[in-house]
């Protein structure tokens, strides 16, 4: 690991993280709620993970 | 591009170009084609009477009783359940009501014209709110309202559209939205617009500047209080009636984004909704290539406020034609719009402009006759995409009211509700055959 790359992960230790969570927005909330700088983004797995699913949407293109 | 993306785009092109014009008044049997004496259309897909909920099945024994069929409530029930009624929903027949959206025969019904495309489309009147039959209510107070309406209402606006040479509901939709309203739960400025417009010819209407009429009044004072000492003209109780409620635009509106709808519907190949609407019992949805096929699961009760004393526990699931507004890009599509109905329906205004955001997500266009200022000015969010809305697990966001479960009661409250993901999944299995 190179000396930067040492020095930021301390500066998650002394400056504290900032944080993009994806998905469960619970996981946003909960560091919201301790003051930690947190972006949410919208994800779900495409077609909610149903591969039949999405071959009907390829399909439907 | 893809024959399903040609197919979309003209479908959008159609329903953007429609020009809905109310141009008239008229009986729903006499207007409205195929409508006949033992048809009762409702709001939603179609249900049987067993399966209607407490605020439809009310809303039938009233429309019954004001129609002429049945005296009382014993016998609107049996004829209800005879087999000897039919029972529709109101879009088979190019038309919308909110809520139970029940049109009996002899009901008076808003026109629109569609002077882009052609056609009409048909709304019953908004009778305002609290207890009113479009909530399942139907006691002596809803009915001397409901024979008002038919019989002074209706007559005094009929002769003032035609004075007009018709109303432009699309141009007061676009203004509306400039002015705080969502165009489904926030209408108050639709409805002053519409006001401004109509209240010259309502004015200058022969049975307008009539005192004495045969029809029994309704009480206006808490509008006007100076109607307690002097017996108004028909016309300004007209005007003070559709002042006392802010929903008087609401079903012109409907029965206008109807028109924009049926515009896109039935194009082959087409994934756009044509058709969104809920029964009480079942949410529908329609899809422009899949033609007048049904797609329907349980409908969900909507999340909300509740007015003093109701709860959830009250509600009923979801209910009216009213979702129509979403489908053609105003109501919780244009929610950014309307900040402050956030009063109305819970949250912050923040989330406004979040559901607007997310319908983006889902829609094909932005609106180019609808726009948002606090957005940039940017068109709302237009034509719903059956595939996106699988693809991206986000469904519609609409803005409702709420009815109690039983029937009488009427309105508790006012919020959000989603659509079953089903319905969208079973469209676009169909849609691949």
């Amino acid at each position: 690991m190179s000396k930067q790359s040492l020095a930021n992960v301390q500066k998650i230790f002394t400056d504290g993280p900032r944080v993009i969570n994806l998905g469960l927005e619970g996981f946003a909330d909960s560091l919201k709620t301790k003051e930690v700088p947190v972006v949410h983004v919208l994800w779900k797995p495409p077609a909610m993970g149903d591969e039949s699913l999405l071959a009907l949407l390829d399909k439907l293109k | 591009m893809s024959k399903i993306d040609q197919a979309n785009k003209k479908a959008v092109e159609r329903m953007m170009s429609s020009r809905p014009v109310w141009v008239d008044i008229g009986r729903a049997k006499d207007v409205i084609p195929g409508m006949k004496d033992n048809l009762i259309l409702h709001a939603g897909p179609p249900i049987t009477w067993e399966n209607m909920s407490g605020p439809l099945r009310g809303a039938v024994i009233g429309g019954l009783i004001h129609d002429g069929q049945a005296r009382n409530e014993e016998e609107a029930r049996e004829l209800a359940a005879s087999g000897d009624i039919e029972y529709s929903p109101c879009h088979h027949y190019n038309s919308v009501g909110p809520m139970a959206g029940v049109t009996t025969p002899n009901q008076m019904v808003f026109i629109i014209e569609d002077k882009e495309h052609g056609g009409y489309t048909f709304s019953n009147m908004n009778e305002g709110y609290g207890k009113v039959l479009r909530y399942g209510a139907y006691d002596e107070e809803v009915l001397t309202r409901l024979r008002w309406l038919d019989e002074v209402y209706a007559t005094v606006l009929k002769e003032a559209v035609k004075l007009a040479g018709g109303i432009d509901i699309k141009s007061i939709i676009a203004q509306a939205l400039h002015m705080g309203d969502d165009g489904h739960n926030r209408n108050r400025a639709t409805t002053s617009l519409f006001i401004r417009e109509i209240a010259p010819y309502v004015v200058e209407s022969e049975f307008g500047r009539k005192r004495d009429y045969d029809t029994p009044r309704i009480d206006l004072t808490n509008t006007c209080p100076a109607f307690k000492d002097h017996k108004p003209t028909a016309a300004a109780e007209v005007l003070a009636f559709m002042h006392s409620n802010d929903l008087t635009a609401l079903n012109a509106i409907m029965a206008s984004c109807k028109a924009m709808a049926l515009a896109a519907h039935g194009i082959e190949g087409c994934s756009i909704v044509s058709t969104m609407a809920r029964n009480g019992t079942e949410f529908g949805i329609r899809v422009s290539g899949t033609g007048d096929k049904w797609f329907t699961a349980p409908c969900e009760t909507p999340k909300g406020l509740y007015f003093s004393g109701y709860s959830a526990d009250d509600a009923n699931p979801d209910i009216g034609d009213s979702v129509i507004t979403e489908t053609v890009g105003i109501g919780g599509f244009a929610m950014a719009a309307a900040p402050a109905i956030v009063n109305f329906i819970g949250g912050k205004p923040s989330m406004a402009y979040e559901a607007t955001n997310e319908m983006y997500e889902i829609t094909i266009v932005e609106n180019k006759n609808f726009n948002i200022p606090a957005l940039d000015f940017k068109g709302t969010p237009t034509g719903i995409d059956i595939r996106k809305v699988v693809e991206k697990g986000i469904l519609p966001r609409i803005n409702t009211g709420i009815a109690h479960k039983e029937p009488g009661v009427g309105q508790i409250g006012a919020g959000i509700v989603l659509p079953p993901m089903e319905i969208f999944v079973e469209a676009l299995k169909e849609l691949a055959k």
